[in-house]
């Protein structure tokens, strides 16, 4: 059996995936911004700016 | 007559070959499966320790329960499909002495039954199935004989059994039913082995070449084949499907659709029935540990290994009987005598009978079982990967819950009542795989919960955990994605989809059969209807219904709610749950549809 026709049978699995870690980051983006602003706190940028932060650049 | 069957047109049609065993596909599966299990591990760990809501107890240790249970069932699942090893096959064997232990037998050729079982079936339905039995050919002189073993005691089907040249065996009761219909032919029969059909099984004409050469192995007592449907429904192209509902755009979205996801058929395999994950990964799989089990229909026995669990299980009721008929015997003479114990046994063994295959609902399982037990003779069973025969699938949702709630019924009430699991007999690993199978049957009372859950926080806005932040998803996800990842490897070249949803659908049936057997009601033998029965099937669907209703009427509640008060809901909880309600939405459609499905022809009358 072909690659391309095994991965046709695995397709539902790679759908399932793309749509878990999509949800997951914007939830996540949003619920840490929403507890962020509720704390009082300035929204954080994830990455650049707190690896910035970090190593002092 | 015979071409007027609704399976006619697919008589052309040939089973797929078994999957591919392929080494790095296996060690990508392993390294993926371990890993998953792990994050797992850390996940459930995290959701007891951490997570918990404490303000709604009543919600969150439910669920957090129900994915325990279901944690555990997922490294029962790991182990079960851990590795593929295939029993090496065989030439056939010339004589019955190159199956035997040494001097056991004389040299003749091998005698074979094939068994077709039948009460009610169609006539030229069971016909079929012997015309395909008398093609069957061997490389070597056989004894081969074909027996119509006919419950229904029909003048026509001996009739046919005389036209076609075939033994018909008949008896004046229905006693045990099946199993007791196969013991009534073993009484009259003395073939050294025996293949059993039900009466829509049509075997091909290598089912003996293949097969019997595993038993040059003396151990070997069953040999199981998978059971294929050669008359699943090929459903129709989404895009031809959406542009003959919507013209050209539904087509070119249809096109568009299958373009990026591969071809989509609507219909296809209406009743999610799956062979292939069950025979081909599940109980192949089960080789390594010699823990594969018989399914009846395409199995080839040795009929010294039958009677050898007729033999034990007949000891066995003795033994217990002699205890009944001793304290029976005691309260008669008078506590000061001590009773016979000859005189308790022969009383005993007068009372029991000799049943080759139990009187139970799951028979198959039940005879593998004593099988594996014998820690002394160890026995072995053999899933043969090729298919060797073809066979109709239920046509209607009423055929597939029987045929569903009887394996559901049977192994539950194994399970409680002489559970492999915890009696002597079997290696770890048998045990293992045993457990798997019960395991998967309780799995409906915990999948109930993961349907509820979503509608619960819709309607209450409360959480099962302390909050939907980074925490959790961080936990979560990375169980999640990997628990995809590893089993789209763990079955690569099968759709895991049909399985999952048929698993999470099929909770009625499970759940159904749980209760009976909790309350000590005793599992019916109902046959499974060959052709298809006409019907409304609503009452067999409606807690699927019952759970779209629902989480339907949560979402619209919600959306009030947000538009009206503003709920109290947190954006994270409603994505997370609204995906979840979803993904149950969809699996419960799929057994909803199936009720109101009707073949091709009387759906477009």
């Amino acid at each position: 059996m072909s690659f391309r026709r095994n991965l046709r049978h695995a397709r539902s699995h790679l759908i399932i995936v793309a749509v878990l870690i999509i949800a997951g980051a914007v939830i996540v983006q949003i619920e840490d911004r929403n507890l962020q602003q509720e704390a009082g706190k300035p929204i954080p940028d994830h990455g650049i700016e707190s690896v910035g932060t970090v190593t002092g650049k | 007559m015979a071409s007027d069957f609704y399976f006619t047109p697919f008589e052309g049609r040939r089973p797929p070959p078994p999957l591919r065993v392929s080494r790095p596909v296996e060690r990508i599966w392993h390294v993926l499966g371990v890993a998953n299990l792990l994050a797992g591990a850390i996940y459930i760990w995290w959701r007891w320790t951490h997570s918990l809501n404490f303000d709604a107890l009543w919600f969150a240790l439910p669920l957090v329960l129900a994915e325990t249970c279901a944690y555990f069932g997922l490294i029962l699942f790991t182990a079960n499909l851990w590795k593929t090893r295939d029993y090496p096959q065989q030439a056939p064997p010339s004589s019955i002495a190159q199956c035997t232990q040494e001097g056991e037998s004389a040299e003749r050729p091998v005698s074979v039954d094939l068994f077709i079982t039948t009460y009610s079936e169609e006539e030229e339905l069971v016909r079929l199935s012997i015309r395909d039995a008398k093609q069957i050919s061997y490389p070597h002189a056989i004894d081969f004989r074909v027996h119509v073993l006919d419950d229904g005691r029909r003048e026509s089907m001996r009739q046919v059994c005389e036209e076609e040249g075939v033994g018909y065996i008949s008896r004046t009761n229905n006693v045990g039913y099946k199993a007791g219909n196969l013991r009534n032919a073993m009484e009259q029969t003395s073939g050294d082995f025996i293949v059993i059909c039900d009466a829509d099984t049509r075997p091909f004409p290598t089912i003996l070449e293949h097969t019997l050469g595993y038993f040059r192995d003396p151990d070997v007592a069953i040999v199981q084949t998978p059971q294929w449907f050669y008359d699943l429904p090929e459903g129709k192209r989404l895009k031809d499907v959406w542009g003959r509902r919507a013209g050209k755009p539904g087509q070119l979205l249809g096109a568009a659709i299958e373009a990026v996801f591969g071809e989509i058929r609507i219909d296809e395999d209406p009743f999610v029935n799956d062979p292939a994950m069950f025979y081909d990964v599940i109980q192949r799989r089960r080789n390594p540990w010699n823990a594969a089990f018989c399914c009846g229909a395409g199995s080839i026995h040795r009929r010294e290994a039958v009677m050898f669990v007729a033999l034990r299980a007949y000891a066995d009721a003795i033994a217990r009987s002699g205890d009944e008929g001793r304290s029976r015997i005691r309260k008669l003479l008078g506590l000061q005598h001590k009773p016979d114990d000859a005189l308790a046994r022969w009383q005993a063994a007068q009372e029991e009978e000799l049943t080759p295959y139990k009187f139970h609902v799951s028979e198959d399982i039940y005879s593998t079982i004593v099988l594996h037990q014998d820690s002394e003779r160890k026995w072995k069973t053999v899933l043969h990967p090729e298919v060797e025969s073809k066979m109709l699938s239920p046509q209607d949702l009423l055929s597939w819950t029987v045929q569903r709630f009887k394996y559901a019924g049977g192994s539950l009430d194994i399970f409680f009542h002489d559970n492999p699991v915890t009696r002597p007999g079997m290696t770890l690993a048998q045990r293992v795989m045993y457990l798997t199978t019960f395991w998967s049957y309780f799995g409906a009372t915990w999948n109930l919960i993961f349907l509820l859950s979503p509608i619960v926080y819709m309607f209450t806005t409360i959480a099962p955990v302390s909050a939907y932040t980074g925490d959790f998803f961080g936990h979560a996800l990375p169980f999640l994605v990997l628990n995809e990842l590893a089993f789209m490897m763990g079955t690569w070249g099968l759709s895991g989809y049909k399985g999952k949803v048929s698993y999470l659908a099929s909770f009625p049936i499970s759940l159904r059969a749980l209760w009976a057997v909790i309350r000590g009601k005793k599992i019916s033998f109902p046959v499974t209807p060959k052709q298809r029965q006409e019907g409304n099937y609503f009452g067999l669907v409606w807690p699927q219904i019952a759970v779209i209703g629902l989480t339907v009427t949560a979402f619209a509640w919600c959306a009030l709610r947000l538009f009206t008060v503003g709920g109290g809901y947190t954006l994270g909880g409603l994505i997370a749950n609204g995906l979840w309600g979803l993904n149950n939405i969809l699996a419960m459609s799929i057994m909803v549809r199936a009720a109101f499905w009707k073949p091709e022809e009387e759906g477009s009358q």
